[in-house]
C-alpha cells in the first residue's frame, strides 16, 4: 500500500477547503482546522493502474496575522497551492509561501490551482500571468469549487509529479 | 622604615599589542592543538576541574538555575509517571486490603516474593488496548494498525491527525524536543503514544492500563527499530514492508478484566466444593457424635450397677470413667448396639466394684451357692436341704424384686463331676445332679421360673486344682448362674 503525504496550501479564503470537500474522504471537523490550523483527510488516486493513498493535510490559510506554518510540512511529498482567481494578491500570496517551504523545508512537488474558474468574469488573474508562472516552471490549473473542474486533475498532476520525480 | 611602592617594570606589563595578538592567534591554536591532539585537553582538564567544583560551591543558585531548563522536564516527567503510578497503587491496595480477595493476593504475595501492591495492581487493572498504531513520524503516515474490534475509522487519517496534533502541541505550547505528547485523555479512552527515532506507537486503551504495558510498548518499539532500520530511515510511503509487523501489533492489543469479570474456573468451583463438603461433614459429624455421646452417657447414668464419675471431651475424643458391678450390663455392649457413635472415639475405664442393689447382691449371692453330693452319686449330701432353702428364697426374691423393671431370672444349674478317663460318665452324673437340684426347686415353688439344666461333667469345676480330697469334693456339686431376660 502506497500513501503519500500532501498538503493543501493558500491564503486565507481562497476556497481551497470548499473545492477539495467533495473529492476527499473527510472524518474530522472543520473545527479542527480553526483550532489546530490543520486537519487531515484522505483522498485515493488511482495512477497507472497504482493506487495511492494521498493523506491531504489542510492547512490554515494565511492571512496578515498568521503565516502558514511550514512546520507541518514535514515530511510532506509535495502540495497544492490554492489561490483565488478574482484576487490577484492571493497569487502573490501563493508564490510567497512556495518561497518560504523552499527555504524551510525544501523543493518539493507543487501544483497552483486557481480557484473560482466559474466567476472568470470577475478574475484578476489573466491569462498572461499564467502563461508567465508555467513559464517559470509552475503546474497552474484552473479550478473551481462548484463545477469541481481542475481538482481531479490537480491531485493527479500532483500525485504523477511526486511519483515520476 | 621606608616604604617603596611598588610598581610594575615595562618586563611585568603585557604589551597591548602582544595580548591582541594573542587573542587572535588562540582560537586557531586551540582548535589545532585539539585536532593534532597536542596535549592540550589533558593540561586544562584539572583546571576545568577545579573551576566547575568552585563555581558550584560558590554559586550554587546560579548552577541550579542554569540547571532547570535541562533537568525540569525530565524530573517533572519521572516524578509524574512515578506519582500516577503510586497513586493508583495505594488506591487499589486501600480498595482490596481487607477483603477476602485481598486475603488471597496477599497469600499470592507471599508465595511469589513480590510486594503486595504488585499483586493488587496486577489483579485490578482493568483496560483494553482497543487499537494500535505505529505511525512514521516525520510523515505522519500509517506504518501499521491494529484493531481489537472493526472501529469503522479510516487509521490512516488517524495516523495524520495524531501527528498533526503532535506538531500542533510542539509549535503551539512551545514544548521542546523530548518532551513530547505522551498521553491523551478523552474520556474513559487514553492514548498513549510511545516514541521512537522513525516511528511512533499510539495505543487507543479503553481503562486503566499498568505501567507494564508502557514498558511493553517500549520493548516492542525499538524492537522494530533494530529489525527495520533502514525500512524505517528510508520510508517513502510504502508501508508493504511493515506488514510483517502484525504478530507484533497484535502482541500490543493486550486487555486485563477485572477479577470480578473473569468466569468462575472449574478448578475453584471444584477446590469450593471439596472444601465445602469437608467443612459440611465436620460439622455434620461433630453435632452427630456429640448429640450422641450424650444420649450414651444418658444411658449409662440410667443403667443399674453403673456410676459414672466424668464424661468429658478431651483432646478430640470422648471419655468416660466410672464403676461397673460385675452383674451390670457391659457399658461396652451398649456403646455397640444400643450406640450410633463409633467404637474408637470413646475410651472408656470401669472400675469394679460391688453394688448394694439388692438384685446384684442377691444374684452375687445365689451363684456363690454350692450344693454339695457324695462321690460318685447323684445324692446330696447330708445339709443340703438347708443351702437348697435358702437357694429358692433368694431366687423368689430376685424374681419378685427385677419383677419391677420388667425382668426376670433366668436360672442355669451347672451339674459338675470330677475328672475322671470317662467323660461321658462324667456328664451323666452331673446331669443327674443338677437335675436333683432342678426337682428340689420345683419342690419348692419355683416351677414359674426359667430353669435349665447344664451338664458340664468336669469341663467347668469349681475347684480344677484337683489335687487333694478337698478340693475334689467342691466338684461333686451343682452351682448356679443367673441371668436377668426381658419378659417379651
Amino acid at each position: 500500500m502506497l500513501q503519500k503525504k500532501v498538503c493543501l496550501l493558500g491564503a486565507f479564503a481562497v476556497g481551497k477547503t470548499s473545492l477539495v470537500a467533495q473529492f476527499v474522504t473527510s472524518m474530522f471537523d472543520e473545527k479542527y482546522l480553526t483550532t489546530m490550523g490543520v486537519k487531515v483527510d484522505k483522498k485515493i488516486i488511482e495512477l497507472d493502474g497504482q493506487e495511492v493513498n494521498l493523506l491531504l493535510w489542510d492547512i490554515a490559510g494565511e492571512d496578515e496575522f498568521q503565516k502558514v506554518q511550514t512546520s507541518y510540512l514535514r515530511g510532506s511529498a509535495g502540495y497544492i497551492l490554492v489561490a483565488d482567481g478574482t484576487r490577484g494578491v492571493t497569487v502573490d500570496q501563493a508564490m510567497d509561501i512556495r518561497e518560504r517551504v523552499n527555504n524551510d523545508i525544501g523543493e518539493l512537488p507543487c501544483v497552483l490551482v486557481v480557484n473560482k474558474h466559474d466567476l472568470v468574469d470577475d478574475w484578476e488573474v489573466g491569462d498572461d500571468r499564467i502563461s508567465q508562472l508555467e513559464a517559470d516552471g509552475w503546474t497552474v490549473l484552473k479550478g473551481s469549487a462548484k463545477t469541481g473542474e481542475g481538482v481531479e486533475e490537480a491531485f493527479l498532476a500532483l500525485t504523477g509529479k511526486i511519483l515520476n520525480g | 622604615m621606608t616604604e617603596t611602592e611598588h610598581s610594575p617594570s615595562p618586563d611585568d606589563a603585557p604589551d597591548q599589542t602582544e595580548t591582541r595578538r594573542l587573542a587572535q592567534a588562540l582560537p586557531g591554536a586551540i582548535t589545532e592543538s585539539l585536532r593534532s591532539d597536542a596535549g592540550l585537553n589533558e593540561a586544562l582538564r584539572p583546571a576545568i576541574a577545579d573551576g566547575v567544583t568552585h563555581a558550584i560551591n560558590e554559586h550554587p543558585q546560579e548552577i541550579a538555575d542554569a540547571m532547570v531548563p535541562v533537568l525540569g522536564p525530565m524530573i517533572r516527567k519521572t516524578v509524574t509517571e512515578s506519582l500516577n503510578g503510586m497513586l493508583r497503587s495505594f488506591n487499589e491496595t486501600l480498595r482490596y486490603r481487607f477483603s477476602l480477595r485481598g486475603l488471597g493476593w496477599r497469600l499470592e504475595a507471599l508465595r511469589t516474593g513480590r510486594s503486595f501492591g504488585d499483586v493488587v495492581l496486577s489483579k485490578t487493572m482493568e483496560y483494553q488496548v482497543e487499537q494500535i498504531f505505529l505511525i512514521h513520524q516525520e510523515t505522519g503516515l500509517m506504518l501499521g494498525h491494529k484493531a481489537a474490534n472493526d472501529e469503522g475509522q479510516d487509521p490512516m487519517m488517524v495516523s495524520g491527525m495524531l501527528t498533526a496534533i503532535q506538531d500542533f502541541v510542539k509549535s503551539s505550547l512551545g514544548s521542546q524536543e523530548g518532551d513530547a505528547l505522551d498521553t491523551l485523555n478523552v474520556g474513559d479512552t487514553t492514548i498513549w503514544v510511545e516514541y521512537g527515532q522513525y516511528a511512533f506507537f499510539a495505543a487507543v486503551i479503553r481503562g486503566q492500563a499498568p505501567m507494564a504495558f508502557r514498558n511493553h510498548l517500549r520493548t516492542e518499539l525499538s524492537r522494530i527499530h533494530t529489525i527495520m532500520r533502514s525500512e524505517l530511515a528510508n520510508f517513502s510511503g510504502d508501508s508493504e514492508p511493515f506488514e510483517a509487523l502484525d504478530p507484533v501489533l497484535d502482541g500490543c492489543l493486550q486487555k486485563e478484566l477485572k477479577e470480578a469479570e473473569k468466569k468462575v474456573s472449574v478448578k475453584v468451583v471444584v477446590i469450593w466444593t471439596i472444601l465445602l463438603t469437608f467443612l459440611g461433614r465436620y460439622t455434620y459429624v461433630t453435632v452427630h457424635d456429640n448429640y450422641h455421646w450424650r444420649k450414651y452417657i444418658d444411658r449409662l447414668e440410667g443403667e443399674r450397677g453403673i456410676v459414672v464419675v466424668t464424661a468429658k471431651r478431651d483432646d478430640g475424643k470422648y471419655v468416660v470413667w466410672g464403676l461397673r458391678d460385675s452383674y451390670a450390663t457391659d457399658p461396652i455392649s451398649i456403646l455397640l448396639h444400643e450406640t450410633d457413635l463409633a467404637f474408637e472415639k470413646v475410651e472408656s475405664v470401669w472400675e469394679p466394684f460391688n453394688s448394694t442393689l439388692p438384685e446384684f447382691q442377691l444374684r452375687r449371692n445365689l451363684e456363690n451357692q454350692i450344693v454339695r453330693f457324695l462321690p460318685g452319686s447323684d445324692t446330696l449330701l447330708p445339709g443340703q436341704q438347708q443351702a437348697l432353702d435358702e437357694i429358692a428364697l433368694n431366687l423368689l426374691r430376685l424374681a419378685e424384686h427385677v419383677s419391677r423393671t420388667g425382668q426376670h431370672p433366668a436360672v442355669e444349674l451347672v451339674g459338675h463331676a470330677n475328672r475322671s478317663d470317662d467323660l461321658a460318665a462324667a456328664a451323666k452324673l452331673s446331669g443327674q445332679r443338677a437335675q436333683v437340684v432342678h426337682d428340689e426347686l420345683i419342690r419348692r415353688g419355683l416351677d414359674a421360673l426359667n430353669i435349665d439344666i447344664n451338664a458340664s461333667g468336669y469341663q467347668n469345676l469349681v475347684r480344677p486344682n484337683t489335687l487333694t480330697e478337698f478340693d475334689r469334693s467342691f466338684n461333686r456339686s451343682v452351682t448356679l448362674r443367673v441371668r436377668l431376660r426381658d419378659y417379651h
